[in-house]
């Protein structure tokens, strides 16, 4: 089932224009991640899915929904954390939860939210205030906030990328277990190639603004990936993906 | 009070006034140096023209425990306490409608306010017994006219500094427009409120006094008159003294901790 879809997508911010014709579809259950120059409207497209701007042409559907209306299916983990500093790191977490359904039980929101910091490795700054956190800390705590809603789609806009390396493998873990045990469906917007390789199941490469895909890359590989390993598939993966990475500073497309 | 603030909110205990020796002996020691001034000065002048400190602090102490005075002043209290919460209703009401409805903000920002600010009290005092004759509603009136502008200042600029990133994390969990209002608006607006309502309460003061004065038959600004009319320089300078209490201890035990645990808002 097609969870996201962009089809023919054309977005305009302030005069300039960010998408020309976008399209790919995002199957449920999947990792999908957008690379590409800075700057060419990757978190546009996010927040495109995420209701927040509209675009001027085409058409974006979650779950078959408007994006107007289908905010509640999903939760978006910002490049900034965006946190609320006057509440503490657990009433971060309890905020999301608030702010999407206040119906539910305190006892729930408690469970769920003490769970997800235990999940991120923040069990212990809960009654921190969001200040007294490094800044790699302050993006596990938006990540924890975002999945304590429980969401069908979680949009990641750079979300693992000031991680320490054990850090990073355990959400990247985390990342990989909503997918395939919790059929979650993740849009990752990343800079890192490795992060790509190790948890996307398709890879768009954007062009440079009005972006269009450029390149797309269906990774068959099983989990968990090493992506050390003397496996040729691996390094041919990575090959391509930094040929195309390098031909994304222009706007011709080709399917990998 | 103040402990009480500090602790719950766990607001730090500087205070803003230079306190080494030197500045102690300059701030605390000009002050004692004052009174005994006062003092002396008093035994050589009519009491009415300047009364002795100690009948002044005694009257002033009456005006806060004997029932017949103490009406006076907390009647003032109440009066100016109703005028900033009112203040802050409208004021943020008419911040709303401005904010909602672009087409309103001129009359609002460019016309309204600038008038607010630059009619004087003694105008709205005089027009308000027109209108309401001698009565709290009177009082009431010109409190709010004069503070309305300070709020409308200080919430408009809370609105235009509103975080869009937080306000859009927010949007990104809802689009109720009232939870959002409830824990993202007004949460990132508690300093600019808290800076309203600090301004507010000690402009409040000043402008109870002139209402008062000619608009009530009660307050802190009636007795004023009433000392005036009977030449009663004693009460005169008890109520002034009664106001830069109410002043100094709202300030310093209720609003200064308040703004510095609002601090954590910033």
């Amino acid at each position: 089932m097609t969870k996201v879809l962009f089809d023919g997508v054309s977005t305009v911010l302030d005069g300039v224009e960010v998408h020309r014709g976008l399209s790919f579809g995002v199957q449920s259950g999947k990792v999908v991640c957008l690379l590409g120059p800075s700057g060419c409207g990757k978190t546009t497209a996010l927040r495109l899915i995420a209701g927040l701007i509209s675009g001027q042409a085409g058409i974006v559907r979650v779950a078959g929904e408007e994006t107007s209306t289908a905010w509640h299916r999903l939760a978006m983990v910002f490049q900034s954390p965006r946190l609320t500093y006057w509440r503490t790191v657990l009433e971060n977490v309890l905020l999301g939860i608030e702010l999407r359904d206040p119906t539910i039980s305190k006892t729930e929101r408690l469970s769920r939210a003490t769970g997800w910091l235990l999940a991120v490795g923040l069990e212990a700054s809960r009654d921190k205030f969001p200040r007294a956190l490094s800044g790699g800390e302050q993006h596990r705590l938006s990540l924890a906030r975002a999945l304590a809603v429980d969401p069908e789609i979680l949009l990641m806009d750079e979300a693992f990328s000031d991680q320490d390396v054990v850090s990073r493998q355990r959400l990247w873990q985390l990342t990989l277990q909503l997918c395939q045990q919790k059929n979650r469906t993740i849009i990752l917007v990343t800079h890192d190639v490795e992060e790509a390789l190790y948890l996307a199941d398709t890879i768009h490469v954007l062009t440079e603004k009005p972006a269009t895909i450029h390149a797309t890359l269906d990774i068959t590989l099983p989990h968990p990936r090493n992506l050390e390993s003397a496996d040729s598939t691996v390094d041919s993966l990575r090959s391509m993906l930094h040929t195309a990475l390098k031909g994304s500073h222009g706007n011709s497309s080709e399917r990998i | 009070m103040r402990w009480f603030w500090v602790k719950k909110f766990g607001g730090s205990e500087n205070v803003p006034h230079n306190s080494s020796w030197a500045g102690r002996i300059l701030g605390d020691g000009i002050v004692i140096a004052l009174l005994v001034a006062w003092y002396l000065a008093a035994l050589r002048t009519p009491e009415y023209v300047l009364p002795n400190p100690t009948d002044t602090l005694a009257m002033t102490l009456r005006l806060f425990v004997d029932p017949a005075l103490a009406t006076h002043t907390y009647l003032s209290l109440a009066r100016v306490l109703a005028a900033v919460i009112l203040a802050l209703v409208i004021g943020a009401a008419l911040v709303t409608v401005s904010h909602v409805f672009p087409v309103t903000r001129l009359l609002i920002a460019g016309r309204l306010t600038p008038f607010l600010n630059a009619f004087p009290t003694l105008g709205w005092a005089m027009m308000a017994i027109f209108w309401f004759g001698i009565s709290t509603v009177s009082v009431i009136f010109v409190e709010v006219a004069i503070l309305l502008p300070f709020c409308i200042i200080n919430l408009s600029t809370g609105v235009r500094n509103l975080d869009y990133e937080t306000l859009e994390m927010g949007m990104s969990f809802t689009r109720s427009r009232t939870r959002l209002l409830k824990s993202i608006v007004i949460p990132l607006l508690f300093p600019y409120i808290l800076a309203a309502v600090r301004v507010c309460y000690g402009v409040a003061w000043k402008v109870a006094l002139i209402a008062e004065l000619f608009g009530a038959r009660g307050g802190l600004g009636y007795l004023l008159n009433v000392g005036r009319s009977q030449f009663d320089s004693v009460t005169i300078f008890a109520a002034v003294v009664a106001i830069v209490i109410l002043v100094f201890i709202v300030d310093r035990l209720i609003l200064q901790p308040m703004e510095r645990y609002a601090s954590r808002y910033r």
